[in-house]
C-alpha cells in the first residue's frame, strides 16, 4: 500500500513542527453485504474503503488528519495539516523504521473475494428459509451477510513498520412474528474473525430457528412486570452488562481524565470476591480478536478483575501518557476516519463456583434473561442500561412464563458488588461496540450470573 | 483524478458494457474538530473523505459499488462489480432509476466555505470556562467540542440527471460533569448552527450545567402509571427512533404497523407531524434526494390522521403512486432506504410552563438513554433509562434517576395530551415538549 520510504518521509513531514510522536495508518478495505427480505435476495453491495490518517502527538496534546489521497503527495499533504495544527517549533525527532513481520494467529482461508456470489446466497436463502419455516406466525425475514476484508498499514516513530489484515464475517438473521395487530422480533448475528469458512463452524440454521423462537416465544409473552428484583442472566450475550456496567469505565477514554467511576481505583475490591473479568484480544479467530491494535501493539490479555479486585485498565497510547501507564494491545478504530482509543476486544466474566440450576433455584420471584440485546453507559456516573431480548419470570426457583419488552438499569460500581452468583457456563457472544473511535467487533460474554437486586423496565 | 474525470470513466465504461439504468452517488466532505481540556486544546483534527457509489439495474435487479479511489481501475471495478451483484439478486419488479424532468426548488445556499480554525479553537476553550464557571458545584468537563463540517452531495444517472447540493455548518457540544458529597452528576448539551455568527456557546453550557447540576440529589421514584412530559430534545431522540414507522417500505414490508391506516386516526387530534426537507434552519436540507427525485414539504400526520406515508423510488414504485422524495442512504456506501428529511412535530400554543401547570403528579423527561437497544421500530416498544423531575402540583418538585419509562410508540400517539410551543431542531427532527397522559415507570418497588 506505502512503501517504508513514503512512510518514513511522511512521518518527518509529520513531526517537523515538533511533534515528539507520529503515527500513519493506511487501509485498504474491501466490504460486501448481502441481503434477503420479504422473500427476495433484493440487496448485494460492495466496495472498497480507502484511506489514510496521520497523529502526532506533543505531551498530552493530539492532532489527526485523514485524506483518501494515498499518493506520497497525498501523504505529505495530510501529514503536514496535522504538523501545522500541532505547534511552530522545530523536529526533534530521529525516526528509524523497522519492518516487522506480523505471524497471524486469526488466519483467513476464505476471504470475501474468494467466494462465488452464489455461494453466499444460497447461505443466506439456507438461513432465510429457516426463519421461515419455523412457525406461520413468522411474518418478515431478513438474512444479512456481512463481510469485511481490511489491510492496515501502521508506521509510527518509534519505528514501527508493519502490515495486518483482519477479516470478518457475520450473518445476521432477524425474524418479525405477528398476530395481525401486534409485532415482536427475534435476533441472532453469529460472526468471526475468519472469512466465509467460518460457516463450516458456524450453525447457519440453529441461529435462524433461534431468532424465530425469540420472535414467536416473545409475541405470546405478556409485558414484563416493572420493579426491582433478583436477575439471573444468561451466558454468551448476556456478558453485555459486565461490558457497559463496567468495561467502558476501565478504557482509558475515561479513565485518563478521572471521568470513570473506577479511575484510580487498582488494587481495590470492587466486584464481589465471585467476579474475575478479562479483554483477551488474542483469542484465536474470535469477533473481537486482532494480532496488532491499530496503533500497532500486540494484542493481549488482560486481567481486568481477578476476585473481585481492580487489577488492570484498558489503555491507548495516548490515554497511557496521561496515565503514565504502559498501551494494552487497547487502540482500536473503525477505519482511518477515526483516531484510535482505548477499546474492549474480548471481554468477559470467568466462570465461577455455582451451578446454574442452583441459580435459578435460589430466585423466588425474579426474571430469568435467558438473551440480552445490546445496551449503553454513562462512564462518569456508571449510570448504564441494556435491553433484555428474552425474558422469563422465575417464580419459587423455577422458571414459568415468558414477558416482553424489559430492560435492565443500574450503576456499575454497584451491580458488580451485586453479583453474587457466577455459575459455570461461559460462552462468548458477538457485539459492535460504538464509542469516540467509532463502531468495532467485540464479543462479550460471561457465564449465568445472578444479580441480588436490580431494577427491571418493564410495564 | 478529480470526480468529473471519475464520473467520465464510470459512465463510458457503464456504457461500454452496454448498461441503460444507473447512478452514481458521490459525497466530498472536509470537517474541522476541536476539543478543549483544561484550559487549552486538547485534539484536534482535520478530516476529509470522498466516496463514490454506483448502481445499476439489469433485469429490474439492483446491484451496488462503492469506493474511495479515484481511479481508472476502480472506475472499472465500480461498473463491473455492480453488475456482479445485480447479476446474484431477484427481481423484486419495482427497481427504477429516476427519469428526471421534476422540478428543483432553489434552496438559499447558506453551507459556509471554510471555517476560521482560530476561533474554532478559542471557542473550544470557551465552551469548557463557560461550564466550569457556571456553578460552583462543576468539576469538570469531559467534552467542550466544536466542529465544523461542509459536504458536497452529487448525483448523475443515466437518464440525464445531474445534480449537486452543499450542506454544512456547526455542532457545539458540552458534557459537564458536577459533583457533591462524593458523587457526580452529569448532564449534555448540543447545539447546531448554520453560520459562525449564530453559535451560542453559553447557551449550550448553560444547558448542560442545568442538566448536571440539577440532577444532584436524584433519587428514584415509587413504580407505576405517570402522565409523562418529554423535554424538547427527548421528544426530538423518540420521534427520531421511530421515524421508520412512516416509511411505506416498513409497511410493505410488515415492518411498521401502519398498513392499511392511511386516512385514519393514528394519533390524538393535537398531532401534526411533517417532513419538511426545505426547512430554512437545517443543517441537512436539500432539494433533491439520493435518488435524485425533488423533494417537497409534505404532511405525514394532519390533526391526528395519517396523512400520507414515505416512499422512495422502488417502494413507490410497489404502491402504484411517486416517489415523494424520501429515498436516502445512511452513508455514500449504503444502499436508499426510505427516511425523512426534517420530520418536525408542529408545536402547540402553551408555553413549556403552561404544559407542566396542568399535570398534578407526573414525570418529567429530561434525558434518555438507550435508544438503540431498548426501542424496537418493527414493534413499537420501548423501555428506556431515564432520567427527569417529578412534577407535583404543575411543578417540577425533585430530580429523579434510576428509573425507566416503558410503552409502544403507536400507542403514545394517540395518547399525547398537550404540545407545547418551545420547538427545537436538533440533527434533521424537530419537536416542542410534549405530554403523553400515561407510561409505565418503573423505579423502585
Amino acid at each position: 500500500m506505502i512503501d517504508r520510504e513514503t512512510a518514513q518521509l511522511v512521518l518527518e513531514q509529520a513531526v517537523a513542527t515538533g511533534g515528539d510522536f507520529a503515527e500513519l495508518f493506511a487501509e485498504d478495505t474491501m466490504r460486501s453485504n448481502m441481503k434477503m427480505i420479504d422473500d427476495k435476495l433484493d440487496t448485494a453491495i460492495k466496495g472498497k474503503r480507502w484511506g489514510a490518517g496521520v497523529r502526532v502527538f506533543k505531551g498530552l496534546r493530539s492532532v489527526y488528519a485523514t485524506t483518501n489521497d494515498l499518493s506520497r503527495d497525498g501523504l505529505l499533504a495530510c501529514a503536514k495539516k496535522a504538523a501545522a495544527a500541532i505547534g511552530d517549533s522545530a523536529a526533534v525527532l530521529d525516526i528509524v523504521l523497522t519492518p516487522t513481520v506480523i505471524e497471524t494467529a486469526h488466519p483467513v482461508k476464505l476471504p470475501l473475494d474468494s467466494v462465488a456470489l452464489a455461494d453466499k446466497a444460497a447461505l443466506i436463502r439456507s438461513a432465510y428459509g429457516a426463519i421461515k419455516a419455523y412457525s406461520p406466525e413468522i411474518v418478515q425475514a431478513i438474512t444479512d451477510l456481512i463481510e469485511w476484508d481490511q489491510t492496515v498499514l501502521i508506521a509510527n516513530t518509534e519505528g514501527i513498520f508493519a502490515t495486518d489484515r483482519r477479516a470478518y464475517t457475520r450473518l445476521f438473521n432477524t425474524a418479525v412474528a405477528s398476530d395481525g395487530t401486534e409485532n415482536q422480533t427475534g435476533y441472532d448475528g453469529p460472526g468471526r474473525s475468519a472469512g466465509f469458512e467460518c460457516f463450516e463452524e458456524i450453525d447457519v440454521q440453529e441461529s435462524a430457528r433461534g431468532a424465530a423462537q425469540r420472535a414467536v416465544t416473545m409475541l405470546h409473552a405478556r409485558n414484563c412486570p416493572a420493579g426491582r428484583m433478583p436477575v439471573a442472566i444468561d451466558n454468551g450475550f448476556g456478558g453485555v452488562i459486565f461490558h457497559e456496567a463496567c468495561g467502558h469505565s476501565l478504557e482509558a477514554t475515561s479513565v485518563a481524565k478521572g471521568n470513570s467511576e473506577f479511575s484510580g481505583r487498582l488494587g481495590e475490591v470492587i466486584a464481589n470476591p465471585k467476579v474475575s473479568a478479562t479483554d483477551d484480544g488474542t483469542l484465536p479467530g474470535n469477533w473481537g480478536s486482532l494480532n496488532i491494535d491499530d496503533e500497532g501493539t500486540p494484542a493481549q490479555r488482560n486481567v481486568l478483575i481477578q476476585d473481585g479486585v481492580l487489577k488492570g485498565y484498558l489503555i491507548d497510547k495516548l490515554g497511557g501518557r496521561r496515565m503514565e501507564m504502559a498501551p494494552t494491545g487497547s487502540g482500536r478504530r473503525e477505519s482511518y476516519q477515526y483516531a484510535p482509543t482505548s477499546r474492549m476486544t474480548n471481554t468477559f466474566i470467568e466462570n465461577g463456583p455455582d451451578k446454574n440450576e442452583d441459580i435459578i433455584a435460589s430466585i423466588d420471584n425474579g426474571l430469568y434473561a435467558k438473551r440480552m440485546g445490546g445496551g449503553s453507559v454513562n462512564p462518569a456516573t456508571g449510570e448504564f442500561n441494556f435491553a433484555v431480548s428474552e425474558g422469563y419470570l422465575v417464580k419459587n426457583g423455577k422458571i414459568t412464563e415468558p414477558v416482553r419488552g424489559a430492560s435492565l438499569i443500574g450503576k456499575g460500581s454497584q451491580i458488580l458488588l451485586d453479583i453474587d452468583m457466577v455459575g459455570q457456563n461461559l460462552a462468548l457472544s458477538q457485539g459492535m461496540c460504538g464509542s469516540e473511535s467509532g463502531t468495532v467487533p467485540t464479543n462479550v460474554g460471561q457465564p449465568m450470573i445472578r444479580v441480588r437486586e436490580i431494577t427491571v423496565g418493564g410495564r | 483524478m478529480t470526480y468529473n474525470e471519475f464520473k467520465q470513466a464510470v459512465t463510458g465504461y457503464a456504457a461500454q458494457k452496454g448498461l441503460t439504468e444507473y447512478d452514481l452517488y458521490y459525497q466530498a466532505s472536509a470537517s474541522t474538530t476541536v476539543k478543549a481540556y483544561k484550559g487549552e486544546v486538547d485534539s484536534f483534527s482535520d478530516k476529509t473523505a470522498l466516496g463514490a457509489c454506483f448502481r445499476c439495474i439489469i433485469d429490474g435487479k439492483t446491484g451496488y459499488s462503492h469506493t474511495q479511489e479515484l481511479s481508472e481501475k476502480e472506475a472499472k471495478r465500480l461498473v463491473d462489480d455492480a453488475s456482479a451483484c445485480a447479476g446474484v439478486l431477484e427481481s423484486t419488479g419495482f427497481a427504477a432509476i429516476y427519469e428526471g424532468g421534476g422540478d428543483y426548488t432553489a434552496l438559499p445556499q447558506s453551507a459556509p466555505e471554510a471555517c476560521d480554525v482560530d476561533k474554532l479553537k478559542q471557542m473550544a476553550v470557551e465552551i469548557e470556562r463557560l461550564a466550569l464557571a457556571e456553578d460552583e458545584r462543576m468539576v469538570s468537563v469531559p467534552y467542550a467540542y466544536i466542529s465544523f463540517y461542509r459536504g458536497e452531495t452529487a448525483l448523475a444517472n443515466s437518464h440525464g440527471v445531474d445534480l449537486s447540493n452543499v450542506q454544512g455548518g456547526y455542532t457545539v457540544l458540552c458534557e459537564a460533569v458536577a459533583e457533591q458529597d462524593g458523587r457526580k452528576f452529569s448532564g449534555d448539551a448540543v447545539g447546531e448552527y448554520l453560520t459562525a455568527e449564530q453559535i451560542d456557546l453559553a447557551a449550550v453550557a448553560k444547558e448542560a450545567v442545568a442538566l448536571a447540576v440539577g440532577s444532584i440529589g436524584g433519587s428514584t421514584v415509587p413504580s407505576g402509571q405517570y402522565p409523562v412530559v418529554f423535554s424538547r430534545r427527548m421528544m426530538c431522540e423518540m420521534l427520531s427512533c421511530f421515524q421508520s414507522v412512516f416509511s411505506g417500505d416498513a409497511v410493505q414490508k410488515g415492518l411498521s404497523l401502519l398498513s392499511g391506516k392511511e386516512g385514519t386516526a393514528i394519533a390524538s387530534e393535537i398531532v401534526t407531524l411533517t417532513d419538511a426537507p426545505h426547512l430554512a434552519e437545517s443543517l441537512c436540507k436539500t432539494p433533491f434526494d439520493d435518488e435524485g427525485v425533488p423533494t417537497f414539504p409534505k404532511t405525514l400526520i394532519e390533526n391526528g390522521v395519517l396523512k400520507a406515508l414515505l416512499y422512495d423510488m422502488q417502494s413507490a414504485a410497489r404502491a402504484g403512486r411517486a416517489s415523494t422524495g424520501n429515498g436516502r442512504k445512511r452513508s455514500y456506501a449504503g444502499d436508499v432506504s426510505v427516511a425523512p428529511w426534517n420530520l418536525c412535530l408542529q408545536p402547540g400554543g402553551q408555553s413549556f410552563d403552561q404544559l407542566l401547570a396542568g399535570v398534578e403528579r407526573g414525570v418529567y423527561i429530561t434525558e434518555l438513554k438507550g435508544m438503540h437497544a431498548s426501542a424496537n421500530a418493527s414493534t413499537g416498544d420501548f423501555s428506556l433509562e431515564s432520567k427527569g423531575w417529578l412534577i407535583e402540583g404543575g411543578k417540577r418538585s425533585r430530580p429523579i434517576e434510576q428509573f425507566t419509562i416503558a410503552g409502544n410508540f403507536y400507542r403514545l400517539l394517540g395518547d399525547i395530551t398537550g404540545i407545547a410551543n418551545d420547538f427545537v431542531l436538533e440533527g434533521g427532527v424537530g419537536s416542542a415538549s410534549a405530554l403523553v397522559k400515561a407510561l409505565s415507570i418503573a423505579g423502585e418497588s
